[in-house]
Formats: structure tokens, C-alpha cells, sequence
């Protein structure tokens, strides 16, 4: 059985993993599908910055929602899952030294995840889906636009049982023995949280689905909604869960670090699990028919166990990357071995600017806009997606580029085109990102509403428009957009152009035998291997 | 085993998360004091 | 990678020193944040209502028709323009009289409905449902934000001041 496979595998000559060849071009595929979704949604927020800047008011209404609808698909759902996919394949078989155990359902969930996506966006680029992201009822998109979504989710709900068999064959089979690696283990809460998440996805859209297609006669809207964002909200923790494990992988590949306490970060992503899930009731703070204690115990008591979460994964990656760079020599004060840390490495730039913007940024407004009370002043403003642009783009999105730097050349095995762009990418997506949040924070903060067309109301019958300094934050909002979307098209240049263009790196083909086998003994044939 | 556990071992990290926190605070306290405004709603 | 390897027995390695400290000062952090929220439930003056009730769209709109009849006090006279066609509108502008506590706000695309003019320092019951999609409700400068979803009547307590 095991010569089946053993000449599926290289060996990578910089990191001595074991990489199961199949299952690197099932990586390819979703890396590269992920690109082209970001790009798309890139140019949605664009063109969408650029009408909520007053002084350019560039798309007229309908377009403007109609691309706010494919901006939040493509970026929220199709970008991030693609990438995640791709991660979780790499997890469970690259850093595992295992194979894939059935190749071809890997495929099947690319297809259904594919075929969904490309279905959805046809819905909303055609004009029968301008529901936005949230799509709330009664708001009624064509029934295929659901479909799309629903299809997208199967694929994936399957690809997380397809990444559990992958850990179990690992063991069972002799790949892996012993406790998984930190990264693995911090996807695979990520694939727990993904399949209630999932589950919960279909418990909404399916009758959402239905109701499009007239089998329901309709939605009860407060329902809908804390089925969404029961969905909505624990989608998030797994990007979150994936952009942390992201975040101490990439303190590996770039100098050397390990974990300084296991106990300590498993814990924290143990706390993720238990968490989250209920605190997805900080989208209903100010909806009519809730009572304070179910609002109390949702988004205070137990989200606070994640956020106990968060704050150990903050000290633990720097602390991890601090250890290892101590032990290299850089002990001077406080922070030489910060000052003196590879920032001219883009994965390791963009995953430090990664965790200061996530962490700054996005966490913090995040659990004080969660505050009933606070919420009062927050809620639909443009404070709202300014955290979430923070968190989603700033950390998650950004930490995605990083790792895409360490990609490149070790699992597509392409040199990078474009080394001098790559070096000051993140930084500009970073300070762009920073730039667009910050005036649209303050400009919530100044009352200016989100999902909103026109807050000059030039077409209303009272004139109230917003102060001169909330106009200006707008503004802000443009120019911020401006540069992150140039840093973003730069990423995908580079991207494209190496993945398709890139100086070979040959692949060092070795025989891979499974190290362990049931009696817990090494093969002599595997370590001559 | 106790001599590691005298020092930090992260003492650059143990300055960075504090000063995070602080400005978590700042953030926090603000936006509670900016509530306290004169609207009432119960 | 051997680096990739947890070490053996990763589960028995005691927390260092700082990683102690940060771990008392986020549990704190969380009591304090957890605490806050029923604390100013019980003690401040800004929360969202407790009570909501369940309303269809035309029993709301009934209300809101009931009490515009009883409480008006003139007609705003505006000029709307649809495309190339001007229409003269007018919006009812409610005064509600002395004793009248519950007053109502009905949302529909694209307006609120009707003018409310309140006094200052009067305490108002503020209904307010969709009849229609759900749609946001905003005050400002106050900034005061909620929202509206039809079948669902919105009940605050508000102070005016």
C-alpha cells in the first residue's frame, strides 16, 4: 500500500516538509481562484470608496449598491474561504507529511465551491441580487442567488470533513504521530467553528431559498436575522482562528520561532471555541423584542472568553518572535530584537503590520462598539465597517498576502517577480488600509450612516447634511481607499505574474514513506527514505 | 526551572501588550464618557 | 520541519513568569468588561428598550394614522421633485398634546412618518415600526441609532433634554 503513494510526495529543500503532490495542486487551484475573487472585490470597493467620497459621488445608486453586494461576497466569503481552503489542505498534508486520502473529493468540493461562486456573482451582476451581503428580509434576491451560496457552502462544509479525514488518516496511516503542530491544531479549531458556522449558514439561507421561490410564504425578519449572523458572526472567529495560526507560521518560516508555552496557546484557541459562537447577538444590540439579559449574557459573558483568547495569542506571537530573536544575539534594551527583525521580508512585514492593525485597530473597537449601551451610537454608522475593515482587511486579509510571500516560492515553486514591490506591498496596503478606516471611523463617530447613498440627502426634502469635518473624513475614506486598492493590485501583479511567470524551482522528488507505523517503530526504509 | 521562572523571557513583548492595553482603555473609557451626554433612554 | 514539532510533553512545561502576569491581567480585563454591561443596565441612563412587541404592518400603520388625526397641528408644505415632474406634498406635523406619552413613527421607503415636534424635558414612549423592509433609525446629533424591522414595534423610553 504504502508505494502507492510514496513517489507522490516531494521534499521541500527549505523547510524538509513532505509535500503530497496532489493535494499541492488542489493548493494552487484555490490560492489562485481566492486572487481572483479579491481582485474582483478590489475593484468593487474602489468604485464604491470613491462614491462615498461626496466630492467624487462616482457610481450612480443602483450600481452603488449592486457592487456593495459583490464587494462583501467576493471579499468576505469568496476571498477568505478560497485562501482558507488552500490553507487547510496545507495544514493537514504538507506540515503533517501526509497524503490527501481521496483526491478526488477535494476536487468535488472545488467544483461545488466554484460553481456556487460563479453563480452568485452572475445573480449580482446581472441586477437580481441587490440585497447586499446581509440580505435581510423582506429585501428578495433571485432564488439562484441563495442557490450560489448554498452550493458554495456545501463545497466547503465538505472540505472541513475532508481535512478531518486527512488528520485521521495522518495518524492512522503512520504519516504523523503525537500532538499536531501548533498551526495544525489552530486550523483545525478553525474547521470546528467553520462546521457549526456552515450548519448554521443553511438553517438560514435554505428557507431564505425557499421563500425566494415561493414554497414560503415569508420570513419572520428578526428571526433571519439571528440565524445570519449566528452565521455571520462565527464565520469571522475563523478568520480569526486561521489569521492567528497564520501569524505563528509565519514567526517560524521567518525567524525561527516556536511556541513559547503550547498549553498556553491552545488554550487561547480552546477559548475561541467556546466563546464565540453566541456572541454573534452583538448584530442585534438595538433590534426591538430582545431583553437585556439575553443581549447581557450573549455579547458580555461569553464573548469576553474569547477576547481572554485574543489577548494571549497577542502576547504569545511577539513573545515567540522575541525568544527567537534573543537567542540570535539581539538583546539590546527592550526592542532590538524587534528593530533588528527581517522587515524587509513582505510575509514577516505584512504579518507584524497584521497583528498591530488587528490588535490596535479592529480588536478594540470591535468589544467597545459590542457594548449594548456603546452600541447606541454605533450601530449602522460607518464605525461599524470601519472595525470590520480593520479586522477583516488590515489583520486577516493582510496576513493572507503575507503568507501568499511564502507561497510563492515554496509551494508553487516560482521566484518571486516583482522582490523590490513585494518588500513595500504590505506597508502600503497596511498605512492604506489605516488611512480609509480612520476616516471612516470618524466619520461614524460624526453620525455619517453606512450602506447609505448620499449623506448630502441632495434629494431629500429637508436639507441636514453633516458637518464640514465629517465631509472631510470622507474624504479621508477616498484617499485611504485609493492606496489600498494600488497596494492590492500590486499584490495580485505579483501574484499572477510569478505564479504564471516565475523563474522554476525544481522540485526535489523523493520517495516518502509513512515514518511511523502501527507498532509506534521506524522502518528502516523510511529513514533510509 | 526556577531560575527561568524569575525573569521574563519576553520582557519587550510584556512592554508591548501593556501599552496596548492602555490605549484599549483610553479607547473604552472615551466612548463610555461620550454616552453620558445628555440624551436619556431607557 | 523539526521546528514544526511540539515538544514532548508540551502539556506538563509550567507558564513562564510574564506569561502568568498577562494571564491575571486579561481575566481581570474580562471581569471588568463583562461587569460593565449589567451594571449600567441597572444604573445609566442610556439602554436600549427591554420591550418590543410583536405588531403587523397595517395594525402600525392604524396607530400611526389614529394618533397623527389626534395630534396634529399643521401641515409642512414641501415641493418634491420625481425626475422632471415637481409634486407638492404635504406632511402632517404632530405636536402630541398635553398627556400624551405614546407617540408614533412609521417607516416605509423612503420616508419616516409624520414631523414630530417635542418639547424639552417631557418624557415620550417612542413606537416606531417598518412597514415594509428594515430600515435604520438615526437621530442625530444626538446619534442615537436603532433598528426598525416591520412585524416589530420598537418601544423606547426616551427623555427628551
Amino acid at each position: 500500500m504504502a508505494d502507492t503513494y510514496s513517489t507522490q510526495f516531494r521534499t521541500c529543500e527549505t523547510t524538509g516538509l513532505k509535500v503530497h503532490l496532489p493535494g499541492e495542486r488542489l493548493f494552487y487551484v484555490h490560492a489562485v481562484t481566492a486572487v481572483v475573487a479579491l481582485l474582483t472585490g478590489g475593484v468593487m470597493a474602489l468604485l464604491i470608496a470613491l462614491t462615498r467620497w461626496p466630492a467624487v459621488h462616482l457610481l450612480p445608486a443602483d450600481l452603488f449598491y449592486r457592487f456593495i453586494t459583490a464587494h462583501g461576497m467576493n471579499m468576505l466569503v469568496f476571498w477568505i474561504v478560497f485562501f482558507e481552503m488552500a490553507g487547510l489542505i496545507f495544514a493537514s498534508t504538507a506540515v503533517l507529511g501526509s497524503r490527501l486520502p481521496a483526491v478526488w473529493f477535494g476536487w468535488l468540493n472545488y467544483a461545488l465551491m466554484l460553481v456556487g461562486a460563479l453563480l452568485t456573482n452572475y445573480m449580482i451582476f446581472t441586477g437580481q441580487a441587490d440585497v447586499m451581503f446581509t440580505s435581510y428580509p423582506p429585501l428578495k434576491a433571485n432564488p439562484n442567488y441563495y442557490l450560489g451560496i448554498i452550493l458554495f457552502a456545501v463545497g466547503a462544509l465538505l472540505a472541513c470533513f475532508h481535512f478531518m479525514a486527512t488528520l485521521v488518516v495522518a495518524k492512522k496511516e503512520g504519516y504523523h504521530k503525537g500532538s499536531y503542530p501548533l498551526f495544525t491544531f489552530g486550523i483545525l479549531i478553525a474547521v470546528i467553528l467553520a462546521i457549526f458556522t456552515l450548519l448554521a449558514g443553511a438553517a438560514t439561507y435554505i428557507p431564505t431559498w425557499l421563500w425566494a421561490m415561493g414554497f414560503i410564504d415569508s420570513i419572520d425578519p428578526s428571526l433571519y436575522r439571528l440565524g445570519f449572523w449566528g452565521f455571520g458572526h462565527s464565520a469571522q472567529q475563523i478568520n480569526l482562528a486561521a489569521m492567528v495560526s497564520i501569524w505563528y507560521l509565519i514567526g517560524t518560516l521567518s525567524v525561527g520561532a516556536v511556541p513559547i508555552n503550547e498549553k498556553f496557546s491552545r488554550g487561547a484557541f480552546l477559548l475561541y471555541l467556546f466563546g464565540i459562537n453566541v456572541a454573534s447577538v452583538h448584530h442585534l444590540l438595538v433590534d426591538p423584542g430582545l431583553s437585556a439579559s439575553f443581549r447581557i449574557f450573549n455579547t458580555s459573558y461569553v464573548i469576553y472568553a474569547a477576547t481572554i483568547g485574543s489577548m494571549i495569542h497577542a502576547f504569545s506571537i511577539p513573545a515567540a518572535i522575541e525568544v527567537a530573536q534573543r537567542a540570535k544575539g539581539y538583546t539590546n534594551g527592550l526592542f532590538e530584537w524587534l528593530t533588528k527583525a527581517p522587515w524587509s521580508n513582505p510575509a514577516f512585514s505584512g504579518m507584524a503590520l497584521s497583528v498591530v492593525i488587528f490588535g490596535f485597530g479592529g480588536g478594540v473597537t470591535g468589544v467597545t462598539q459590542g457594548v449594548e449601551q456603546i452600541n447606541i451610537m454605533s450601530h449602522n454608522t460607518l464605525r461599524i465597517p470601519g472595525h470590520f475593515h480593520v479586522t477583516v482587511v488590515g489583520g486577516t486579509s493582510l496576513a493572507f498576502m503575507a503568507l501568499t510571500y511564502y507561497a510563492l516560492p515554496l509551494i508553487m515553486r516560482r521566484k518571486i517577480i516583482g522582490e523590490t514591490w513585494a518588500k513595500y506591498q504590505p506597508w502600503m496596503f497596511g498605512i492604506g488600509i489605516s488611512i480609509f478606516a480612520t476616516g471612516m471611523s470618524f466619520a461614524g463617530i460624526l453620525g455619517v450612516p453606512r450602506r447609505h447613498y448620499d449623506v448630502t440627502f441632495s434629494s431629500a426634502i429637508f436639507q441636514v447634511p453633516f458637518s464640514a469635518t465629517a465631509t472631510t473624513m470622507l474624504g479621508l475614506l477616498g484617499i485611504g481607499a485609493i492606496i489600498a486598492f494600488t497596494a492590492l493590485l500590486i499584490f495580485c501583479l505579483i501574484a499572477a505574474l510569478t505564479a504564471f511567470f516565475g523563474e522554476r524551482i525544481e522540485a526535489k522528488m523523493e520517495p516518502h514513506y509513512p515514518p511511523y507505523l502501527k507498532d509506534g517503530s521506524v522502518e528502516a526504509a523510511a529513514v533510509a527514505s | 526551572m526556577s531560575e527561568k521562572n524569575d525573569k521574563f523571557h519576553a520582557p519587550g513583548t510584556v512592554a508591548l501588550v501593556f501599552i496596548w492595553l492602555a490605549w484599549f482603555i483610553i479607547l473604552y473609557v472615551t466612548n463610555w464618557l461620550a454616552l453620558s451626554e445628555n440624551w436619556f433612554l431607557r | 520541519m523539526s521546528v514544526f514539532i511540539p515538544e514532548r510533553n508540551w502539556w506538563a512545561q509550567p507558564l513562564g513568569k510574564d506569561e502568568k502576569l498577562w494571564l491575571k491581567v486579561c481575566v481581570l480585563t474580562a471581569i471588568i468588561l463583562f461587569l460593565m454591561m449589567p451594571l449600567y443596565n441597572l444604573t445609566g441612563h442610556q439602554n436600549p428598550s427591554h420591550e418590543g412587541y410583536k405588531v403587523s404592518p397595517e395594525r402600525f400603520n392604524q396607530l400611526t394614522e389614529d394618533f397623527v388625526a389626534k395630534n396634529k397641528v399643521r401641515d409642512e408644505v414641501v415641493k418634491q421633485r420625481f425626475g422632471t415632474t415637481e409634486v407638492e406634498m404635504k406632511i402632517p406635523v404632530v405636536h402630541p398634546g398635553p398627556g400624551v406619552k405614546d407617540i408614533y413613527l412609521r417607516a416605509r421607503a423612503w420616508e419616516f412618518y409624520p414631523i414630530l415636534e417635542l418639547e424639552e424635558g417631557r418624557e415620550y414612549r417612542v413606537h416606531m415600526s417598518s412597514m415594509d423592509y428594515q430600515h435604520g433609525f438615526s437621530l442625530q446629533p444626538q446619534n442615537i441609532n436603532f433598528q426598525i424591522l416591520s412585524g416589530y414595534d420598537l418601544g423606547c423610553h426616551h427623555d427628551t433634554s
